[in-house]
């Protein structure tokens, strides 16, 4: 059975079995190539459009309904090779304009090759190993022990390649990746007369070893790919940052990164327990009852993931500017119900904490202050001076200190968590 | 035994556009048309070949082409000896004989 599809050639409506219909399309590709300096082209393109479209429907008016590749194939047999007209022009015989056209219709196209026997995981080793000719093999024994010599680079690019380079769907897509001028059965033949016995029992022992290590790859690559998505939402969770939201859910002053990965390995963790109870619950249940629970896993998942998305960006953020908004003409600034200073243009002041010690607020110094209910501008001796900041720490041993970073971050940064 | 020498494919093929010239000068002609007059032919050639060859002698000023409007599918392209392509023509024949001449006048015993 083959797929058929109704197509335009020149004004005229044809049906055309899939493969033939590239079949057409690659020797249009190729004459468009080899045309490339005629003035004339795109006339000329037309031109042999109208002649394939004739030559389709002369058969199509015989007998058939359906223009099939083996027609397609020998109506291009018919048309011959493209040749520029300087070449015949000039009487010379132009075999590389020839060879040229040829090798353009024949030219190879990299496919994953996902058939039965060709791919193990993804078919890339397969295309490859198609596409430049040699045992796949050999491909895949030289991908494993490029992967564990670049630390799992290569596992990357395999990921990447699987996603990228398309399936071979068709014998046609299938054979051009070996290129057209060879068949799969040419180049068995010739592998076979090439290869002595004793290259064959070599061959064999390869072929086992491919086969574990492929093993071992899927593996490696299974694990790759999982870390690479739980990295990646990692980074998407670290644009929320600061993350403070995400804190806290934890304990206070847990680390942005740890949150992340534990909330991206979590995201992950719940959507393959997810997948694998959909794809295990068809194989369990009775064939009368099965269902698919995938659709309805995916459903779940992307509700719950969305919901905690949602409510952790609508958690306010403490940010530097609205820290800066809410502090007032004295430097006392009250937010989430305690009142802090800062000691921002008032210039150096001496204050005293609970245990006596004295402190220097100098400019971008915050203290955290117990209120008196006194007003005004900062006479800290007059309040108890519970902490002073010093790089995220409140210790009121520390001392005077100057905070070099800006002082509205700071105090941000020294809001306790717990109090959102 | 046409076209099957592959020895002499260059001399048919330096003669291709005189061949063209020739089969166009009875009328105008739909390119399809001469590939079939050639078809059969020591010129045999394929669209391929043809029709890259016909818009460069149009392009040249030999021939000439018009559309004309066909019952099915778009207007078709007929092909139509210029004057100046004419004028080539006579050309060639000229020194075709020439050459003809020549070969016999060298191959005559003294």
């Amino acid at each position: 059975m083959n797929r058929v599809t109704l197509i335009n050639l020149a004004g005229r409506a044809l049906y055309v079995e899939d493969d033939g219909v590239r079949a057409i399309e690659r020797w249009m590709e190729a004459a468009r190539g080899t045309l490339e300096d005629d003035p004339d082209r795109d006339e000329l393109l037309a031109d042999f459009e109208q002649a394939i479209a004739d030559r389709c429907a002369a058969l199509t008016d015989d007998n058939a309904e359906v223009v099939t590749t083996a027609d397609v194939e020998e109506m291009l047999e018919a048309l011959g090779l493209v040749e520029p007209a300087d070449a015949i022009d000039s009487g010379s015989v132009e075999e590389g304009a020839a060879a040229a056209f040829e090798s353009r219709m024949r030219e190879r196209r990299l496919y994953r090759l996902t058939g039965d026997g060709e791919g193990m995981i993804a078919g890339v080793c397969a295309g490859l190993a198609a596409y430049i000719n040699v045992d796949v093999t050999v491909v895949r024994v030289v991908t494993v022990i490029a992967a564990l010599i670049s630390l799992g680079a290569v596992a990357l690019i395999y990921g990447a390649m699987a996603l990228i380079v398309p399936a071979a769907s068709s014998p046609d897509e299938r054979m051009a990746v070996r290129g057209y001028g060879e068949s799969a059965s040419d180049v068995m033949s010739r592998a076979r007369a090439n290869a002595g016995p004793a290259l064959a029992s070599v061959g064999l022992a390869l072929r086992e070893m491919g086969r574990v290590l492929a093993n071992v790859i899927y593996w490696t690559l299974v694990l790759a790919i999982w870390a690479v998505l739980v990295a990646g939402t990692i980074a998407v969770i670290s644009l929320f940052v600061d993350s403070e939201p995400l804190a806290t859910a934890f304990d206070k002053g847990t680390s942005t990164w740890t949150i992340a990965i534990w909330v991206s390995s979590a995201f992950w963790l719940a959507a393959g327990v997810l997948i694998a109870l959909a794809a295990g619950s068809r194989q369990l249940v009775a064939p009368s009852q099965r269902r698919n629970l995938g659709p309805a896993a995916v459903a779940v998942w992307f509700v719950v993931m969305t919901a905690a998305a949602i409510s952790f960006i609508t958690i306010p953020v403490a940010s530097s500017t609205q820290a800066r908004d809410l502090l007032d003409g004295d430097g006392r600034i009250e937010i989430f119900g305690e009142t802090w200073c800062l000691s921002l243009e008032h210039g150096l002041e001496r204050v005293q904490d609970a245990d006596g010690c004295d402190h220097v607020l100098s400019n971008g110094t915050i203290a955290k202050f117990e209120d008196d209910g006194h007003t005004g501008p900062i006479e800290a001796t007059t309040q108890r001076v519970l902490g002073v900041s010093k790089s995220g720490t409140r210790d009121a041993h520390d001392g005077p200190y100057v905070s070099a970073q800006d002082p509205f971050e700071e105090l941000t940064n020294l809001i306790p968590r717990n109090r959102y | 035994m046409i076209n099957t020498d592959n020895l002499f494919k260059p001399l048919r093929r330096g003669l291709l556009e005189f061949a063209v010239l020739t089969t166009m000068s009875t009328g105008r002609h739909f390119a399809g048309d001469v590939v079939e007059r050639l078809a059969g032919t020591h010129f045999a050639s394929p669209e391929g070949t043809l029709y890259p060859l016909l818009s460069k002698m149009r392009r040249d000023g030999l021939l000439d082409h018009e559309w004309e409007e066909s019952e099915s599918g778009p207007p078709r392209k007929y092909y139509r000896v210029t004057e100046a392509g004419t004028a080539r023509l006579g050309q060639l024949n000229v020194y075709w004989r020439k050459l003809d001449d020549t070969l016999k006048e060298l191959g005559a015993t003294p």
